[in-house]
């Protein structure tokens, strides 16, 4: 059944390769973004009465900024708005719909692929570095190496539904320009509510307490957040389950949303030109 | 079988003021005119045929396609395709048909052809072997040997249109769509396109909807001819009956030894043929089926020194342009 799919898969790993600049320019910006980061934390904590704020102290806040970050790349692997967005404008729509493939599976197998392709040469080296350098300069402790293996399994499925929830909230923007005709800025508009809302920028923690408890329930934290604290062991396992089940659960909630949005979307397609 | 049952389609478009002024009135106003592009229309079509769609531009030839290929959804009636409405059960009928829209691709931009056929193989699950059979039929019939390495966007218009048409036939569909299929292509080219719908056609039985502005495509091709205008079928059967129906219609040239004053020396048939004189030629226009040939000609050669003669039978061209005309005068 997936047989279909699998050149979708491929197309989506070729795409990384093939944009090999991008990751030079992005780890360029990463660094000088981290760089200041750095020193803005610095700041923070060296006018602060105590050493831990919101629970983080300097040394996890780094941790934590670090390796959320590159997440915040192995996410920019997905193109599933752009790419619906654009069919959408010039009519390519047309060609996708007279295929005998699924389009939603068709984006779920070329965002994976691209993914794990990002994963495999960008995000695991960088992590495996990072948490050398982290450990070895005293800023992440790995207290016992069983648990940390624990963590680690949990770390990877979570990192993969976190995939899968960026897709789908991927998707569901592209779908809205079903409607719009245009991207209207939808691409800005979801990142800026992702970055924000998924801890990518801050811990949701620094939020007002009000914010947070609203927040820590919407499925943007188990996109960036969660899998971050998992793999920083800043959860016990019982919290670990029960964030992975929280992203299970928003994965069948937006996907089925997703699904029932598409159905309504698809009855008001108009194909543009020819 | 296709089959199509008072099939209507209508479009919502927001009333869009000039201008600026205009522009922003549209963005808060809720005003909406609707357009009916497809008006309960109904015909069915056979397996193995050939059927030439025709229409000016704008008359609903492309809604319809898209509706019968699934990827627009009917605001009433309904179309089905072996038996399945297209639009429910996309995924299904996409097995079966094949499409080309001579404005689009469905081959991969940057990669060279041969990989696009290897998607579509993947896409399709089509076996090692008939994947291999199709390839060696197709590239028999539409020669894509001499570009199946190159990136799809080094190919000119016409290798395109060999290679798009190839893409939709790999699967061997029951059923093709063309829109617009020879649209900028030149005669060589037109023809092999022709030839591997013909082939094809005839080997595999595969059903062909086609739409088209040139004519040549119609009267080489086509058994039957569908005439869509303004949403409205205003002719459905064979290319011979449709001379029958809107006349036999034949343009006589005449060049004059001596020049005529007027054409008012002719029996005028009670306006069944119409004569115009210019300088010293003079053209008689009439239907073969209302008029006698033989008496008109007796009628006009007793009267004039004539020096040659062209006699022209109507087009399907301007058989269609006539239906367009009588439409517009009824209308």
């Amino acid at each position: 059944m997936f047989r279909r799919y699998k050149a979708f898969m491929k197309t989506g790993i070729l795409n990384i390769f093939a944009y090999k600049f991008n990751i030079f320019s992005w780890l360029l910006v990463v660094a000088s973004s981290l760089l200041c980061l750095f020193f803005l934390w610095a700041a923070v904590f060296n006018n602060s009465p105590v050493d831990i704020i919101n629970g983080f102290t300097f040394k996890e806040i780094i941790s934590y900024t670090i390796i959320v970050n590159i997440f915040g790349f192995t996410m920019g692997g997905g193109e599933t708005t752009d790419v619906i967005t654009d069919e959408i404008q010039n009519g390519q729509i047309a060609m996708s719909l007279i295929k005998p493939i699924s389009y939603r599976l068709r984006f779920v197998f070329s965002t994976l692929g691209g993914l794990l392709a990002s994963d495999l040469i960008v995000g695991f080296p960088l992590l495996i570095v990072s948490t050398i350098l982290l450990t070895f300069n005293g800023f992440m402790t790995i207290e016992s190496p069983a648990n940390f293996i624990i963590m680690l399994i949990f770390f990877l499925v979570a990192q993969v539904i976190a995939k899968m929830l960026f897709d789908v909230i991927d998707y569901i923007f592209g779908l809205i320009s079903f409607y719009t005709m245009a991207s209207f800025g939808l691409n800005q508009i979801k990142e800026v509510v992702t970055n924000f809302l998924s801890g990518m920028l801050i811990p949701i923690a620094f939020f007002p307490e009000w914010m947070a408890n609203i927040i820590n329930y919407l499925p943007f934290v188990g996109m960036a957040q969660n899998p971050a604290l998992i793999y920083l062991g800043k959860m016990s396992v019982s919290e670990a389950l029960i964030s992975i089940g929280m992203q299970i659960l928003w994965l069948i909630i937006l996907e089925t949303f997703a699904h029932f949005f598409y159905l309504k979307a698809i009855k008001i397609v108009t194909i543009q030109g020819g | 079988m296709i089959e199509v049952k008072n099939l209507v389609k209508q479009f919502k478009k927001p009333i869009r003021g000039e201008g600026i002024k205009g522009m922003v009135k549209t963005l808060f106003s809720t005003k909406h005119e609707i357009k009916t592009a497809v008006d309960n229309i109904s015909f069915k079509i056979n397996e193995g045929e050939i059927v030439g769609y025709i229409g000016s531009n704008g008359a609903g030839k492309s809604t319809t396609i898209k509706m019968m290929c699934g990827i627009l959804n009917p605001t009433s009636g309904a179309v089905l395709i072996n038996g399945l409405e297209p639009y429910k059960k996309r995924r299904q009928v996409a097995q079966n048909i094949g499409v080309v829209f001579g404005q689009k691709t469905q081959l991969w931009w940057d990669i060279q052809l041969i990989e696009s056929y290897k998607v579509l193989k993947e896409i399709y699950e089509i076996s090692d072997e008939d994947y291999k059979e199709r390839m060696d039929f197709l590239d028999e019939v539409l020669g894509l040997s001499e570009f199946l390495n190159q990136p799809v966007r080094t190919l000119s218009l016409g290798q395109r249109m060999r290679a798009d048409l190839a893409a939709s036939l790999l699967h061997n569909p029951k059923v093709l769509f063309l829109d617009e299929p020879t649209i900028g292509l030149d005669v060589l080219v037109k023809e092999k396109i022709r030839a591997a719908i013909k082939e094809m056609n005839k080997k595999y039985n595969t059903t062909v909807i086609l739409t088209t502005h040139d004519m040549a495509d119609i009267e080489n091709l086509c058994s039957r001819i569908i005439i869509i205008d303004e949403g409205h079928i205003i002719y459905d059967g064979d290319l011979l009956n449709i001379k029958n129906k809107f006349g036999d219609l034949r343009t006589v040239t005449i060049e004059l030894r001596d020049s005529l004053d007027s054409t008012d020396c002719f029996n005028t048939f009670g306006g069944n043929v119409t004569y115009t004189l210019n300088n010293l030629e003079l053209t008689v226009n009439f239907d073969a089926l209302k008029v006698n040939f033989e008496e008109v000609m007796n009628n006009v050669l007793t009267h004039i020194h004539m020096k040659d003669m062209k006699i022209k039978e109507i087009s399907i061209e301007e058989v269609v342009r006539e239906i367009y005309k009588k439409e517009e005068m009824e209308g």
